[in-house]
């Protein structure tokens, strides 16, 4: 479309010369590209389809039986006996899970990114320190938390016991009901400054004249957060919502690894654990990858909800 | 342009998805190559990291050895890879997943059937018909462990079992006189040593979900004279009744009800147990018997000295033992000078070898003099050094009594095994947490076992 404008309004050998230089621009660019592109193809799309691939496929202890076995890995996942009430177990963990984390981090956040956006002494100090768990690395915060919440010398318990809270110490990780819940707080702890820090820079971009119009017409608090920051702040938002999903569907897996196994039972055993397991405890990669790609339609579920109800454009159009 | 970009991006895609790597067993025909012998061979070898030093140590001796005692020929070098124990099953599934392979490895008995279904190691005796020979001087329970399917897979890298350790100060100062030697004995002088203030935690054992919980679990079966198969592999034990039953029974109420046991022993694995009694926690713990080494090293135990081993309480004092091997990894197929060397290592490793003009199992000698590991080589009990170390670790009659009672994990020759098991450790936990009842959970674990051999 572009080249054929070019050639309308330029002389023919005009039109020639631009034309080649086009061309050669564009064969420039793609060849720039190609590094790009072959990370791509090597580093994403290759594991993606391969993974996809071996949901196809029919394993027997670690080996592929060679046999293309359809739809059964789904089938067995939503269906046999000795599978499918695990599968719904972890289904059910996870999404309390996610849902509770995103929302704990999205809404500590945002308090968070309205503290750190004033202008006070030590706010850079405050940033500073704010940065200090998303920086510590995953299995060695893992470590930290499952020492602070260790049944004989945790941190947790001695605070507890101090405070009178709790006459004795109590065994956290080891308590089904207990559990997934210490897990959501160490990671709600790590992630809070990655999506403050996201919602601040957002909130840094409303400029402050709106904000004194609005305290010139006498809005309150409450209708300044909701007709002025959140609708401007909503890509923002919305980006946040969506990489803080991605994350707390897959990224505390590292923590169920250090501090429960899974366990106790199968009261930490989230879907990421469950797909481990299957893969490489009990080599059933076909399994594990029809898991993980339900998992990824989960998440592309999650996304598409954020993406269509939070779209600014859906949101002006409904004002 | 464009389109083209695009379609060679999807067409690299599909060609390398095509090409990709399958975690595929070994054919028999690979280790047919042959020709000339190469001046070197470079062995791959895989363990976890149990004493690493140690281990590096000697297999830069069996470097030494190799060349200089047993074939002037051979030039051997071995790297070692390592993982975590509890991780040591992953590192080496991921491995042989993405068409890695190792010469000579490591293994246990609850993996051996797996990693034998899949092709990643081979049967030791179709390539060293020596191995059947060294059965005649290992233990009952590690010949089962090194076996499977009829052909010996491997050489004992260690076997030990499952003790029932007592802090001998903390009775007597409960005005105990004997260790228990039933289970209700054991409920009895807990609360004893309970209500005296002695410890709050007279009872450890580890049940967090890992490899160390069934060889606590089977070891406390076995104590009542549970039976988990008959020699078909078919689930032989009752759900509502029986001794797997009434042990499970016992492990509840000792949780929920005389509170013997606290909840956090799911969060415990052995090693875990070990420290807590050697920090003077526990009255009674049931460990592996290396462990007694430490407990009793003024240092490093606060209970140097009074620990001591007493026979497992129960009905039949039954108890669990395990080994560890050297298996013979499907990469040592490659040429004969990696298969010689590898079957020399493992020898070297597992076996009796002349070292020095002495000939003896000199590796297990050694795992059991400095480090109190125990062994399956039941020669090795007549060796001064050995039995030295092992009487100033526990009575030695009662070790030996023990040791004569113990038994492999049932099942253990069934390819399954290791993720039956691995959902045993869940749904008994879910038991112990009170969530579901013994009789939901045999029954559970006696379905999954029936839908896994019908695979």
């Amino acid at each position: 479309m572009q080249t054929a404008l070019l050639k309308e309004q330029l002389k023919p050998e005009q039109s020639n010369y631009e034309a080649k230089r086009f061309r050669q621009t564009t064969a420039f660019a793609y060849k720039m590209l190609l590094p790009s592109l072959l990370f791509i193809v090597v580093f994403i799309a290759f594991p993606m389809f391969y993974s996809v691939s071996l949901a196809f496929q029919g394993f027997k202890y670690g080996v592929p039986t060679g046999e293309f076995v359809g739809l059964q890995n789904f089938i067995d996942i939503f269906t046999k006996p000795t599978v499918a009430p695990g599968f719904y177990n972890s289904l059910g963990l996870t999404m309390q899970f996610t849902v509770a984390a995103v929302a704990a981090v999205i809404v500590i956040s945002m308090g968070v990114a309205f503290l750190i956006n004033e202008n006070f002494k030590g706010n850079s100090l405050i940033k500073v320190a704010l940065l200090l768990p998303y920086a510590i690395p995953g299995i060695a915060s893992a470590v930290t938390w499952d020492w602070i919440y260790d049944a004989n010398l945790g941190v947790l318990n001695g605070l507890l016991v101090k405070l009178g809270i709790i006459e004795s110490y109590l065994t956290i990780l080891s308590n089904e009901k207990f559990a997934l819940w210490a897990i959501w707080f160490a990671y709600v702890w790590k992630m809070v400054p990655y999506s403050s820090f996201l919602l601040s820079a957002g909130l840094s971009t409303i400029p402050s004249s709106v904000y004194e119009a609005a305290r010139m017409d006498r809005s309150s608090v409450a209708r300044t957060f909701f007709k002025i920051t959140l609708p401007l702040i909503l890509p923002v938002l919305q980006l946040a919502l969506v990489v803080q999903t991605i994350f707390a569907l897959l990224l505390h897996f590292g923590l169920i690894f250090v501090m429960t196994g899974g366990g106790p039972g199968d009261a930490t055993r989230t879907l990421p654990w469950l797909i481990y397991q299957e893969s490489f405890t009990f080599t059933r990669f076909g399994r594990g990858s029809a898991m993980a790609i339900i998992m990824s339609v989960i998440m592309i579920a999650f996304i598409y909800i954020y993406l269509v109800l939070l779209n600014p454009e859906r949101q002006k159009a409904q004002r | 342009m464009k389109r083209i970009l695009i379609a060679l991006v999807i067409l690299t895609t599909l060609i390398l998805t095509a090409c990709a790597p399958t975690p595929a067993a070994p054919t028999q025909n690979e280790g047919q190559a042959g020709g000339a012998a190469p001046a070197s061979v470079a062995l791959d070898f895989a363990g976890w990291n149990y004493d690493s030093e140690k281990a590096h140590d000697i297999l830069k001796n069996y470097e030494n050895w190799i060349g200089t005692q047993y074939d002037p020929k051979m030039n051997v070098s071995v790297t070692m890879a390592d993982s975590g124990y509890g991780e040591y099953d992953t590192f080496i599934t991921t491995n042989y997943a993405g068409g890695g392979k190792y010469d000579a490895l490591y293994s246990s008995d609850h993996w051996l059937a797996k990693w034998a279904e899949a092709g990643w190691i081979l049967p030791l005796e179709d390539y060293f018909p020596k191995a059947k020979e060294y059965m005649k001087d290992m233990s009952p329970f590690s010949v089962n462990a090194l076996t499977y399917k009829g052909k010996v897979y491997g050489l004992p890298y260690y076997s030990d079992v499952m003790y029932f350790v007592y802090n001998e100060n903390m009775l007597k100062e409960a005005g105990i006189v004997a260790p228990p030697t039933t289970w209700a004995e054991v409920t009895e002088q807990s609360l004893l040593l309970k209500e005296k203030g002695i410890s709050e935690t007279p009872l450890l054992i580890g049940l967090q979900a890992g490899s160390w919980f069934d060889e606590a679990f089977f070891a406390l079966a076995y104590s009542e004279g549970g039976d988990f198969f008959d020699e078909n592999n078919n689930p032989i034990f009752e759900t509502d009744k029986g001794p797997i039953f009434d042990m499970m029974e016992w492990l509840v109420e000792s949780i929920h009800e005389t509170e013997i046991l606290p909840k956090k022993v799911m969060e415990m694995a052995a090693p875990n147990v070990q420290e807590a009694f050697k920090n003077g926690e526990a009255a009674f713990v049931i460990v592996p018997g290396y462990m007694m080494k430490e407990f009793n090293t003024p240092g490093i135990s606060k209970i140097a000295g009074s620990a001591k081993i007493s026979m497992m309480p129960g009905t039949t004092h039954a108890t669990n033992g395990f080994t560890r091997l050297y298996v013979l990894g499907s990469g040592a197929l490659e040429n004969e000078e990696t298969m010689a060397a590898s079957l020399a290592l493992i020898e070297y490793l597992g076996g009796s070898t002349t070292v020095d003009g002495t000939t003896t199992y000199h590796v297990a000698k050694r795992w059991s003099v400095e480090n109190n590991l125990g062994f399956s080589a039941n020669p090795l009990w007549n060796d001064p050094d050995v039995e030295k170390v092992f009487s100033s670790m526990a009575d030695p009659q009662i070790l030996a009594k023990q040791k004569a009672l113990a038994q492999s994990k049932d099942g253990m020759q069934a390819p399954w095994f290791a993720e039956w098991i691995s959902f045993v450790r869940t749904e008994v936990q879910k038991a112990l947490l009170g969530e579901s009842s013994t009789t939901t959970v045999l029954e559970s674990v006696k379905q999954q076992w029936v839908e896994l051999s019908q695979e």
